[in-house]
C-alpha cells in the first residue's frame, strides 16, 4: 500500500514520518538523523542546478553565506514591507518591490520562499522513497497554528512544487496533540504550548473518545527559537563594535558564525549555569572572549517568554477557561528545552508540563496519524480545528464587518446580505480581509474581487450574498451571488502578498492595545455614515415640502446642516452625534407635517374601507 | 442512550425523516434516504435547505438544553460527516460532507450559546434572523455616563496616570452595573425559556402555539439588551 506521509516543514529542522502499522515513525537518513536542517544551498558554479539540502547545506552557511538559506518559513507568505530591521540582520539577500512577494536572490536568479521550502520538501520525499522504496506522492504538511491564509496557501503551494498532493495543510499543536493522545491514551483538556525556532502556539484542546476538539488557539508568527539566538547574537554584536570596531553585519560570513555560536549558547545554557563564547576577528583585529551565565541569557529572553505567556492567556480566555481546568501541559518544539521556559509555563498553568515525547518530533509524529485517518486507515480518532483568525469583508468607511470569529471550528461557512450605496450602480467591489482590528487597514487583506451586472436599481434595494467558507485545511473560498438575477462570483482566495502583514502577526494583541483609537475611529465613522443619510433625507424632504415650511424654519434647518456637514470633516463623533440630534430636532415637525401630507396624498382618491 | 446510533433511529427517527420535503437519493435516486446517507447506495446526503439546528442536532424545539447532551450529538454526528473520513470518496460526496458539517458546526457554535440559541428560534418561528441592538430604557442615564468617561479617557493624556486611575475607577463601577443588569437579563430570558419548554413539551406537533408566540416579543427585548449591553462592556473592557 502506497504511504501517505506527515511531513513537519520547520523552521530549523524538517521531518517526514509515516505509520509503521499502528505506530508513527519519523524516518532518517543514512547516519540515522530525523531531523533534516531546513537549510537550502545553492552552489552557483556547479553544473545546472545544483542545489544542495539538509546537513550537507548546512556547511556551507558560513562558507557561502550568501547563497545558503535557513529560516526560510518565516517569509513564507510575506512581503517586503511585513519583515522588520530584526529580519534584516540576515547574510542573504531580500528582494522584490513593495507589496509583492519577498524574493530571496542568489547571484542573478531570485526566489520565492515557496520555492525553497520546496525543495526542503524534496529532500525530504526523497529520504522518505529510499527507506520506504515505494514512490511517495500524498503528504499531511503541518503549519503553525496562527498561520494566516496567506501563509497556509503559501506551504500548500511549496508541496504541489515538490510533486505531492497535498491532502491537508493541519496545524502543528494539533498534529502534536495526536501523537500525545495516541501514546499517553489520556482523556480531558490539554493545553500544547509549541515554540518552535521560527514560530510560537498554543492550543487547548478536549480530548474525549477519540475526538480531539480544539477549543482555541493563539500564536504568534514571528517568534521562536530563532529570536532567542538574535538576542544574544545582538548582544555580541553591540560589544564587538564597541570594543574592537568590527561591524558583525557588513561580515556574512563572521555574522552566521556568531548567529550558529549564539545558538549553541542557548543550548549550553540548557544544562549549564555558564557558556564560553570564543570568536577570532578578521584582519587581525584580536579576540572576544565572554561567559555568559543562565541568569543573564534568561534577563535577555525574558521579554519573548513574557509574549508566549500572554498568547496563552488570551488562548484561556477564548476557550473561557482558568489555568486549573487544563489538566495537562505538553511541550513541543525545540525550544521548550530551555529551562526558564518550562518553569515559566509550569507557573502559569500550576503544574509540571510534559515534555517526555520528543519536542523535535512529535509534530512530525502527529502528521503520520493525520495521513493516516485521511487515508481511511483509522476510523476512532477524529480532529476538530479551528480557525485562528477572524475573517471579514470592507464595508463603508473602510470599517470591518466580521463573518467568521476566531476560533470558530472549521469547516463553516458565514453568509451575509450586502447592497448598493449609489443609485444605478452595477458593480459592487468586494475586499475580503483577516484579522482582529476593527479598521480595514490595519488587517491582513486577503483578496479583492468584483461582483460586476448588478441590475441597475435605486441604493439599498440589490441584495448580494457573500458566502464565506473556510475548509478543512483553514483555506477560505468566496462567493458572491446577486439574489434578483442569480449572478455568481467564486473566488480562490489567492494570496495577495504585502499590504500590513506585519499586523497580522500581532493582531490580537494589537487590537487589545489600539482598542481606544480604533472604537473612536469606529463610532466616527458610523456616525459620518448616518448622518449623511440624514442629509440626504433632509435635502429630499427640503426640496419635496417647501410649501410646508416658513422662512425661518427653513433658514434655521440649513443652518445645522451647513454645522453638521463641517463636523463630519473635522469633528469628533460626539459632536457629529450632538449636531445630528439637534437636525433631528428642529426638523421634527416639518418631517411630521410631510408625512402627513404624503399619507393624505396617498389616501386621497381612496375610500375609507379600501384603507 | 445513544439516540444517533442506527439501531435506535428508527424508532426515534421522525427528525431524521426530512420533515417536510422529501428527496430520492442524488447518487442512485434510491427512495431509501435517511438523515445520514441513503440505504441503498450508502452515500451520504445533503441536508435539506429546510432543515434547522435543533432538528439536526434532535434537541427539540427546547430552549434549555442538556449541554453535555448536545457535545455527544455534535461529535456523533462530526463523526459521520466530517470531511477527514470523505477523502477516498467521490468529489460530490465530499462537498457534502465539506457543507454538512459547516452547517453542523455553525448549529453548534449557535445552539452552545442561551442568547444564541434563543436568537436561532426567534429567526425560525418569525423567518426573521435580523436582531435589533438596543440600549435598556433604564440604563440611558447610566450609558450617557459611560460615554461619556471613555470619551475622557480618549481623550487623556497618556502620561496623566493620575487622572487615568480616577476615570479607570468610575468606569469600573458603571462596569460591574452592567454586568448585573446583564445577569439580571439573562435570568428573565432563563425564565421565559422555562415556560415555553413547558408548553413545547405537550405540544404534539403542528406549529408552535399562540402562548409560545406570544414570549417572542420579550425575548426579543432582552436579546437586543445583552447584545447591547455586550458590546458596551467590551469596549469599556477594551478602554481600561
Amino acid at each position: 500500500m502506497a504511504h501517505v506521509v506527515g511531513i513537519d516543514l520547520g523552521t530549523t529542522n524538517s521531518l517526514i514520518a509515516y505509520m509503521d502499522g499502528e505506530t508513527p515513525r519519523a524516518i532518517a537518513d543514512d547516519k540515522g538523523r530525523t531531523a533534516l536542517p531546513s537549510v537550502v544551498a545553492f552552489l552557483e558554479e556547479a553544473s545546472a542546478e545544483s542545489v544542495l539540502v539538509g546537513e550537507e547545506a548546512k556547511q556551507y552557511l558560513t562558507t557561502r553565506p550568501k547563497s545558503t538559506i535557513y529560516s526560510v518559513k518565516r517569509f513564507m507568505g510575506k512581503g517586503r514591507e511585513d519583515l522588520k530591521d530584526d529580519l534584516k540582520m540576515l547574510p542573504f539577500s531580500l528582494v522584490g518591490q513593495e507589496k509583492e512577494a519577498i524574493r530571496i536572490g542568489i547571484g542573478k536568479k531570485t526566489y520565492t520562499p515557496t520555492e525553497i521550502s520546496a525543495h526542503i520538501l524534496r529532500g525530504l520525499k526523497a529520504r522518505a522513497e529510499k527507506a520506504l522504496n515505494t514512490p511517495i506522492t500524498k503528504a499531511v504538511i503541518t503549519v503553525p497554528a496562527y498561520f494566516n491564509d496567506s501563509q497556509r496557501q503559501a506551504t500548500k503551494d511549496a508541496g504541489k512544487q515538490a510533486g505531492l498532493e497535498v491532502l491537508r495543510i493541519l496545524n502543528e499543536p494539533t498534529a502534536a496533540s495526536l501523537a500525545y493522545g495516541l501514546q499517553k491514551e489520556k482523556e480531558g483538556t490539554i493545553a500544547v504550548y509549541d515554540l518552535g525556532g521560527g514560530t510560537f502556539d498554543i492550543s487547548i484542546l478536549k480530548i474525549k473518545n477519540g475526538i480531539f476538539q480544539v477549543l482555541s488557539t493563539h500564536g504568534d508568527t514571528l517568534l521562536g527559537g530563532d529570536d532567542f539566538d538574535r538576542q544574544l547574537l545582538k548582544r555580541i554584536r553591540d560589544e564587538v563594535l564597541e570594543q574592537y570596531d568590527v561591524d558583525l553585519l557588513k561580515n556574512g560570513a563572521l555574522l552566521q558564525e556568531v548567529r550558529l555560536m549564539s545558538e549553541q549558547v542557548k543550548w549550553q545554557l540548557s544544562s549549564q549555569t555558564s557558556a564560553d563564547v570564543s570568536l577570532i576577528l578578521p584582519d587581525n583585529k584580536g579576540r572576544y572572549e565572554r561567559q555568559f551565565t543562565r541568569s543573564e541569557y534568561e534577563g535577555m529572553i525574558k521579554g519573548l517568554i513574557d509574549r508566549t505567556l500572554e498568547s496563552c492567556h488570551k488562548a484561556l480566555s477564548d476557550a473561557k477557561l482558568s489555568p486549573e481546568d487544563v489538566d495537562e501541559v505538553v511541550l513541543v518544539g525545540g525550544s521548550t528545552r530551555v529551562p526558564l521556559i518550562k518553569e515559566r509555563v509550569g507557573d502559569l498553568f500550576k503544574k509540571v508540563p510534559h515534555s517526555e515525547l520528543n519536542p523535535d518530533e512529535v509534530v512530525a509524529l502527529g502528521a503520520a496519524v493525520q495521513a493516516k485517518i485521511l487515508s481511511g486507515g483509522i476510523t476512532d480518532m477524529l480532529l476538530l480545528d479551528v480557525t485562528p483568525l477572524s475573517l471579514g469583508i470592507e464595508t463603508m468607511g473602510g470599517i470591518v464587518s466580521r463573518l467568521i470569529q476566531r476560533n470558530t471550528p472549521i469547516p463553516t461557512t458565514a453568509k451575509e446580505a450586502y447592497t448598493t450605496h449609489v443609485d444605478g450602480q452595477r458593480t459592487v467591489s468586494i475586499h475580503v480581509v483577516q484579522g482582529e482590528r476593527e479598521m480595514v487597514g490595519d488587517c491582513r487583506s486577503l483578496a479583492k474581487f468584483n461582483l460586476t451586472g448588478i441590475d441597475p436599481l435605486p441604493a439599498g434595494m440589490p441584495r448580494i450574498e457573500v458566502v464565506f467558507l473556510i475548509d478543512a485545511n483553514g483555506i477560505l473560498n468566496v462567493t458572491a451571488k446577486d439574489l434578483r438575477s442569480g449572478k455568481e462570483t467564486t473566488v480562490e482566495v489567492t494570496p495577495t502578498y504585502g499590504l500590513s502583514d506585519e499586523e497580522a502577526e500581532k493582531m490580537i494583541s494589537a487590537s487589545m492595545e489600539h482598542a481606544k483609537e480604533d472604537l473612536e475611529k469606529r463610532q466616527r465613522i458610523e456616525s459620518i455614515n448616518e448622518a449623511e443619510t440624514v442629509l440626504r433625507h433632509t435635502e429630499k424632504a427640503l426640496a419635496q415640502g417647501s410649501d410646508l415650511l416658513d422662512g425661518d424654519e427653513r433658514e434655521k434647518i440649513e443652518a445645522i446642516m451647513t454645522q453638521l456637514k463641517a463636523a463630519m470633516s473635522e469633528g469628533t463623533h460626539r459632536q457629529i452625534r450632538e449636531t445630528l440630534t439637534e437636525l433631528n430636532q428642529v426638523t421634527q415637525r416639518f418631517a411630521a407635517d410631510l408625512m402627513s401630507q404624503t399619507v393624505k396624498e396617498a389616501l386621497k382618491n381612496k375610500k375609507l374601507s379600501d384603507v | 442512550m445513544n439516540i444517533l446510533s442506527e439501531d435506535t433511529g428508527s424508532e426515534r427517527g421522525h427528525f431524521f425523516e426530512m420533515a417536510g420535503e422529501s428527496r430520492p437519493c442524488w447518487s442512485c435516486q434510491s427512495d431509501q434516504v435517511t438523515f445520514f446517507n441513503c440505504s441503498s447506495c450508502t452515500a451520504i446526503q445533503q441536508f435539506l435547505h429546510d432543515t434547522d439546528y435543533f432538528t439536526s442536532f434532535n434537541m427539540g424545539y427546547k430552549l434549555n438544553i442538556d449541554l453535555d447532551l448536545l457535545e455527544k450529538q455534535y461529535y456523533e454526528l462530526s463523526r459521520r460527516f466530517h470531511p477527514d473520513y470523505f477523502q477516498q470518496k467521490p468529489k460530490e460526496e465530499q462537498e457534502i460532507s465539506l457543507g454538512n458539517t459547516a452547517f453542523l458546526n455553525k448549529g453548534y457554535q449557535t445552539l452552545k450559546n442561551p442568547q444564541k440559541r434563543a436568537a436561532y428560534l426567534v429567526s425560525l418561528v418569525e423567518g426573521d434572523d435580523h436582531l435589533p441592538t438596543e440600549a435598556p430604557a433604564e440604563l440611558f442615564e447610566d450609558i450617557f455616563e459611560i460615554q461619556e468617561t471613555l470619551e475622557e479617557i480618549r481623550a487623556l493624556d497618556q502620561s496623566d496616570e493620575a487622572e487615568f486611575k480616577k476615570l479607570k475607577t468610575v468606569l469600573d463601577v458603571s462596569l460591574e452595573k452592567m454586568r448585573e443588569f446583564e445577569l439580571d437579563e439573562k435570568e428573565k430570558l432563563h425564565s421565559l425559556f422555562v415556560k415555553w419548554d413547558c408548553i413545547e413539551a405537550d405540544r404534539k406537533g403542528g406549529s408552535f402555539t399562540d402562548e409560545q408566540k406570544g414570549y417572542l416579543p420579550q425575548m426579543k427585548q432582552i436579546l437586543s439588551h445583552t447584545a447591547y449591553l455586550d458590546r458596551i462592556i467590551n469596549d469599556m473592557k477594551a478602554a481600561v
